[in-house]
């Protein structure tokens, strides 16, 4: 089944609805193309196939039993405060245009004089005396000519015998047919039939009995819409019902009294435009007779249309006064007029001419010209079209607004997992390396053994920092920079303590710094530790702890320039120059610089900052083995920054053995602290490469097993 | 008696710490703890009295020290750093922080350019001949020019490997061009085998480390057990 979209509110319908079930708009248009009259209208037999808004319309009308309308007020009748402004007007110009006429109305005339007979008592309008002009045309004077059309079907008959009678005013004869029939039957298709056989009811149809009987002659719809101009018009008690009430009125007795000289020009010309397309006669062989029209302006004239038609319809509509009527008219600027759209969806679209052009050709409007705007139809129960984008949009741009969209309107659907907690590893593996760790370690405690010898090679680094060591003035002091963190300290303290000792046995004073905050207290660690061995080193004589120096990098610049405006703030005083603070004036009054660093970083400090502002200063550093790759090449460099190097506890012990070397024998002697913790370190070592090498293995075997399976499967 | 309570301390800290190999427990977190707090107060300290009282305080009391720039200058400094405790003060600390942070960026630059960068360059720049002469005469030095030559590859390769002139090409990766790609592979060697060096040397400080603990763990008990 085909639906059918309905103009209003453009929802499809069934195709046998003739109302909206949205909107409740009509969806058959009455006038052509509408049901046949006969059919639509109720006859006197019955009004079964009545539409719905014509039952409204009568039921508004309340019609009394003898077939003629009550005109006085009623409880369903507006007042004449309720009734509405076209009304009133229409009242207004049927007082202005006939005189008050002598006699009471009748109940059964309506408020257009349709229940009077057709007998103008006043100035007669000027449709109404144009009708009159026009000679009447007798239907009954034209012969009809069957013998030779005998084939064609009724409704073509009545058509030609209708055109026949409209040509008779002013033309020659045409053939004659016979008089249409007021049965109703075999009449023409509706899309002819209407607007033809409106013509009919003009001033050539037949009179009287005709009317009387034909109800499919005049569509109500055109009943209701011709009362607004007639000229004969009764004056109009104040308590009228309301017009569409009126203008429903089926009643036979108003139809009879309906005078076809009643119908304004405007109309006539309407029908007859409306019929023009339909060129029946010539079908025939017979000369269309050619109709009077009056030009389109005579048909919009003031009077002739009824206000309230041609109020939406007006080609000159009134002015409008607008308020602020002098006030100079506000100009857009060019960037507003441009981002004005091009085209609105409801501008007017089409020539500017074919507003006037257009016929209605279905509605009550059907056959007038110029009522409605143009395509207006088009645009009622349409979407909006489209606007044409002015904007200039980045595919970017268009990607990020789809995946908006699509992330707005995709519902969320998957909820989100509680994160569950994994439950901890056994930490059995950590445990046992661990524990095979420790076993190594303490293995040589415990047993007393010596499993691995000392250092037989001296690394060159040791060498030259122990040279450099035993070369150190005794006027001067040796400036220690201890930069390393706590955690580092068994590893850094063991190098330390070696080279200290060293120092003290040469008998160097020392002065202490960091860079660190915790570095102060490793430096009196540290010092603490190496005087149980060198009693004469104190606090002030032979050693000055000169603490923490902030700031870091500026702060190594700041002591490379005035070690004792970085230290203590402030210029020397006169006469601190002697002893050992007499080396704080300058940097290069130290003997050399050792630096015992656990980060490659701080080294770099010291090398950057005050070893470039002091090159004749020797540096030397104890390093951590973990920052030994990134601190060797300051030491390996064709211009080194680093004249000396001890690495790790393994060059710890080698400075051990060198501090206690028995030249007789060529054997290390005193042990140390590196000493105590070389053995120990031996085994970890071993333990540690023999778990990287078995941890290594079972990896590997692991995935080749791994591959094995997956090589099966496929 | 200090000196147990010492050792006892730190033997309980040691087994704390230790305890982590077991998993996360209340000890390893009684011992953390324990460490940041006496760190931060450590820290605290030290920095009263190795740079603000005698630096800034100190020197307040004497009037004859105010009129002294480097005084009040970092008074002034050191109140706008303040600011930053509170949101709405916060801004007036962008001028400290300013200074100092342009003071670093240029301490460091100028430092790493005569201290680094200049001399490591330089250092790259050897001779691959044998033939050596110095004061003595010309000797031949096949080992110094064979590391002079693995320094100048290496340098070059592992240059070579960091190169991001990859361009990238429809439906595929980018790679590296031809040429480049043979010697960003050696360069990939070379540095394989610095990390090597560098993972070696953390065990190796880890291991020192480990064995201070055990060796302190193993003197206690030995002091403790008969």
């Amino acid at each position: 089944m085909a639906d059918v979209r309905c103009p209003m509110c453009g929802k499809p319908n069934a195709e046998e609805a003739e109302t909206c079930l949205y909107c409740q708009a009509r969806l058959k248009p009455v006038g052509p193309g509408a049901e046949p009259l006969g059919a639509a209208e109720p006859s006197a037999a019955g009004g079964d196939t009545v539409p719905d808004w014509l039952s409204r319309l009568r039921d508004q009308g309340s019609p009394t039993p003898g077939g003629t309308r009550e005109l006085s007020g009623e409880a369903e009748a507006p007042s004449d405060q309720e009734a509405s402004d076209w009304l009133s007007r229409i009242r207004t110009r049927a007082d202005d245009e006939s005189p008050a006429p002598s006699g009471s109305t009748s109940p059964a005339e309506d408020v257009f004089g349709r229940g009077k007979p057709a007998e103008p008592s006043g100035p007669v309008p000027a449709f109404a005396s144009s009708a009159e002009e026009k000679p009447p045309a007798s239907a009954a004077t034209t012969p009809a000519e069957p013998a030779s059309e005998e084939d064609e079907p009724e409704w073509l008959k009545r058509l030609r015998a209708r055109r026949a009678v409209e040509g008779t005013p002013g033309a020659a004869p045409g053939p004659s047919f016979p008089a249409p029939q007021a049965t109703g039957e075999g009449l023409p298709p509706d899309w002819m039939h209407a607007p033809h056989e409106d013509l009919a009811t003009g001033p050539t149809a037949a009179p009287g009995p005709q009317l009387a009987g034909g109800e499919g002659i005049v569509p109500s719809w055109l009943s209701d819409v011709q009362p607004p101009a007639p000229a004969p018009i009764e004056p109009v008690p104040p308590s009228a019902p309301a017009a569409p009430a009126a203008f429903a009125s089926e009643d036979d007795e108003l139809r009879g009294a309906y005078s076809e000289k009643e119908i304004p020009d405007w109309l006539v010309s309407a029908r007859e435009e409306a019929a023009a397309p339909v060129d029946v006669a010539g079908l025939a062989g017979v000369p269309a007779a050619p109709i009077e029209t009056p030009p389109l302006e005579e048909l919009l004239a003031p009077g002739v249309l009824p206000e309230w038609l041609t109020a939406g319809s007006s080609p000159t509509p009134p002015p409008i006064e607008v308020p602020g009527e002098g006030l100079e008219q506000a100009v857009l600027p060019p960037w507003l007029r441009a981002m004005r759209p091009v085209e609105g969806p409801l501008a007017p679209k089409g020539e500017p001419g074919e507003a006037e052009e257009r016929v209605e050709s279905a509605g009550p409007l059907a056959g007038l010209r110029g009522v409605l705007p143009p395509k207006f139809e088009a645009e009622v129960g349409r979407h909006p079209p489209v606007l044409p984008s002015l904007l200039d949009i980045q595919p970017a741009h268009a990607a990020h607004a789809e995946l908006l969209q699509r992330i707005v309107s995709t519902p969320e659907s998957r909820a989100v997992p509680r994160a569950r907690r994994r439950p901890q590893a056994r930490p059995w593996g950590g445990l046992a390396v661990l524990v095979i760790l420790v076993a190594a370690m303490m293995v040589p405690g415990a047993t007393g053994t010596s499993v691995f010898a000392r250092p037989s090679v001296i690394a060159v680094e040791t060498l030259q920092t122990a040279n450099l060591i035993n070369s150190l003035p005794r006027d001067r002091p040796l400036l220690l920079a201890v930069d390393y963190d706590a955690a580092a300290s068994a590893e850094l303290e063991a190098a330390a303590l070696a080279v200290l000792d060293h120092v003290m046995t040469v008998g160097a004073p020392i002065a202490s710094v960091s860079t660190r905050p915790v570095g102060a207290a490793l430096a009196e660690r540290l010092m603490t530790r190496t005087r149980a061995a060198h009693p004469q080193y104190q606090s002030g004589i032979n050693y000055l702890p000169l603490g923490y120096l902030p700031a870091g990098p500026i702060g190594l610049r700041a002591f490379a320039a005035n070690p004792w405006q970085a230290i203590f703030g402030q210029s020397a005083p006169e006469g601190w120059d002697a002893g050992m603070v007499a080396a704080l004036h300058a940097s290069s009054n130290f003997s050399a610089i050792l630096v015992v660093v656990s980060d490659p970083a701080a080294l770099q400090s010291w090398i950057e900052q005050v070893h470039t502002a002091v090159p004749s200063v020797p540096l030397v550093a104890i390093v951590s083995a973990a920052a030994e790759p990134l601190t060797r090449p300051y030491y390996e460099s064709a211009f080194p920054s680093v004249q000396g190097m001890v690495v790790g506890l393994a060059g710890a012990e080698a400075y051990e053995c060198l501090n206690a070397l028995d030249p007789a024998s060529g054997r290390c002697g005193r042990l140390g602290v590196a000493d105590s913790m070389w053995d120990s370190f031996g085994m970890a070592v071993l333990a540690a490469v023999l778990i990287l090498l078995v941890g290594g293995l079972a990896s590997v075997i692991r995935r080749g097993v791994i591959s094995m399976r997956r090589t099966s499967h496929e | 008696m200090s000196d147990v309570a010492a050792a006892a301390l730190g033997f309980f800290l040691t087994v704390a710490i230790l305890s982590y190999v077991l998993g996360d427990n209340v000890l390893f977190r009684i011992a953390a703890h324990l460490l940041i707090g006496v760190t931060a107060g450590y820290l605290a300290a030290v920095a009263w009295q190795s740079v603000l009282w005698p630096q800034l305080f100190g020197r307040m009391l004497n009037l004859m020290a105010w009129l002294d720039p480097a005084l009040w200058i970092p008074l002034i400094l050191v109140l706008l750093m303040i600011g930053r405790s509170t949101p709405r003060l916060s801004v007036l600390s962008s001028v400290p922080m300013a200074f100092l942070v342009g003071l670093a960026a240029a301490v460091a630059v100028g430092g790493a350019l005569t201290g680094t960068l200049i001399p490591q360059v330089a250092a790259t720049a050897v001779s691959l001949s044998p033939v050596r002469q110095s004061s003595g005469g010309v000797f031949f030095d096949l080992e110094g020019a064979l590391s002079n030559l693995i320094i100048l590859v290496g340098t070059v390769t592992t240059l070579a490997y960091f190169h991001f002139g990859a361009r990238p090409r429809a439906g595929e990766a980018p790679a590296r061009p031809l040429w480049v790609a043979p010697f960003a592979r050696v360069g990939e060697i070379f540095l394989a085998v610095a990390f090597g060096a560098l993972y070696a040397g953390a065990l190796t400080a880890s291991l020192t480390a480990l064995i201070d603990r055990v060796v302190f763990v193993q003197q206690i008990l030995g002091r403790l057990l008969p």
